[in-house]
């Protein structure tokens, strides 16, 4: 008799330990950006509700080599919200590194991040930008070079996902 | 020993429930994806976290809007939020306004704490009226340009300015 409390004992606690287990899996959050917003609209003013510190991880999984990010902004440019990320590339300090990623609203006002962003960046200028409409990149310490030359700033498109789901905190 | 064999299980047990408690926690921690509940509590959540020599914002811009907004009252409208350093010492710094009296502007600093590699809001803030000055030094409230030599009036203490915020997204 004694044996047998003792397996149902057992298998009592077994089954607890598995559905703990399972609970604390699930309770882990995640910054999903395929199903979550990244920005909302609150009185006319388009707040993130994403943390910065969430971003920032959130690009580094797809542009390692983004580097520091010191700022993260965002513009309305011909119609479209854009996220605006700074940063100095992580191999070259010197080299300034601009993403612009297009934000797609729904009838909500939430907005959530596109496919489709561009970056400007160059080996030779310390300060690649992109012009007011986002659509012209340049160097704004150099006079326009060709590539390899001081000034030269690349323009490159991609609608590769920027933003990648990742735990809300960090490890 | 079969007893200490169920001691040990139930001690098991109970670190799991602790670790499923600590997950539940820092859900809650969290900047707010739809998915997640808005809350944000400045007494026990911190607001920044340094990494490398960065501070970043570990709760969304949203929340900390929200969060003064809840303490300054309905009408007021929050403009803009923005983090800035001075004498080393870090700020939210926000830019606000009453919808009743658009023209008069204010602007409130938070001073963050450090803990660690985490800030954490002070429960002190202070605030100026910003209105009829181009460039209003917020620590001290004193207008560089413009007629004048304060932002409207000197600086006014705001105790407790960030509040809990616990409430669904809409």
């Amino acid at each position: 008799m004694k044996t047998i409390c003792y397996k149902f004992l057992l298998l009592g606690f077994c089954c607890f330990l598995g559905a703990n287990t399972l609970f604390a899996q699930k309770s882990v959050e995640f910054f999903d950006p395929e199903t979550d917003p990244v920005a909302t609209l609150v009185n006319g003013k388009l707040r993130l509700i994403v943390s910065e510190e969430v971003l920032v991880r959130s690009v580094r999984m797809t542009l390692a080599r983004i580097g520091l990010i010191e700022n993260i902004d965002r513009q309305y440019i011909e119609g479209h919200w854009f996220l605006i990320l700074e940063s100095r590339h992580a191999l070259n300090f010197e080299q300034a590194v601009y993403v612009a990623l297009r934000l797609k609203p729904d009838n909500k006002g939430n907005y959530y991040a596109e496919h489709y962003w561009d970056a400007c960046t160059g080996e030779a200028c310390s300060g690649c930008m992109f012009d007011q409409a986002a659509q012209r990149c340049f160097c704004k310490f150099d006079k326009p070079g060709a590539p390899g030359e001081n000034g030269f700033c690349m323009h490159t498109v991609s609608d590769d996902p920027l933003l990648k789901k990742v735990p809300l905190k960090p490890d | 020993m079969k007893h200490l064999f169920i001691l040990l299980l139930a001690l098991l047990c109970n670190q799991l429930n602790g670790q499923t408690q600590a997950a539940m926690m820092a859900g809650t921690v969290a900047s707010g994806s739809t998915g997640a509940l808005f809350s944000f509590d400045p007494q026990t959540t911190p607001v920044a976290v340094k990494s490398g020599d960065q501070v970043q914002l570990f709760i969304s811009e949203y929340l900390l809007t929200q969060s003064l907004a809840a303490r300054l009252g309905e009408a007021a409208r929050v403009q803009k939020l923005e983090r800035i350093q001075i004498n080393g010492v870090h700020y939210l710094a926000y830019d606000w306004l009453y919808a009743f009296n658009p023209q008069k502007t204010y602007s409130t600093l938070v001073p963050l704490v450090p803990n660690g590699n985490y800030f954490f809001a002070a429960n002190n803030g202070t605030t100026c009226e910003t209105s009829g000055c181009d460039q209003c030094k917020r620590d001290d409230c004193t207008c560089t340009t413009g007629i004048g030599n304060t932002c409207g009036g000197g600086s006014m203490a705001i105790p407790f300015p960030l509040l809990k915020i616990s409430k669904p997204a809409e």
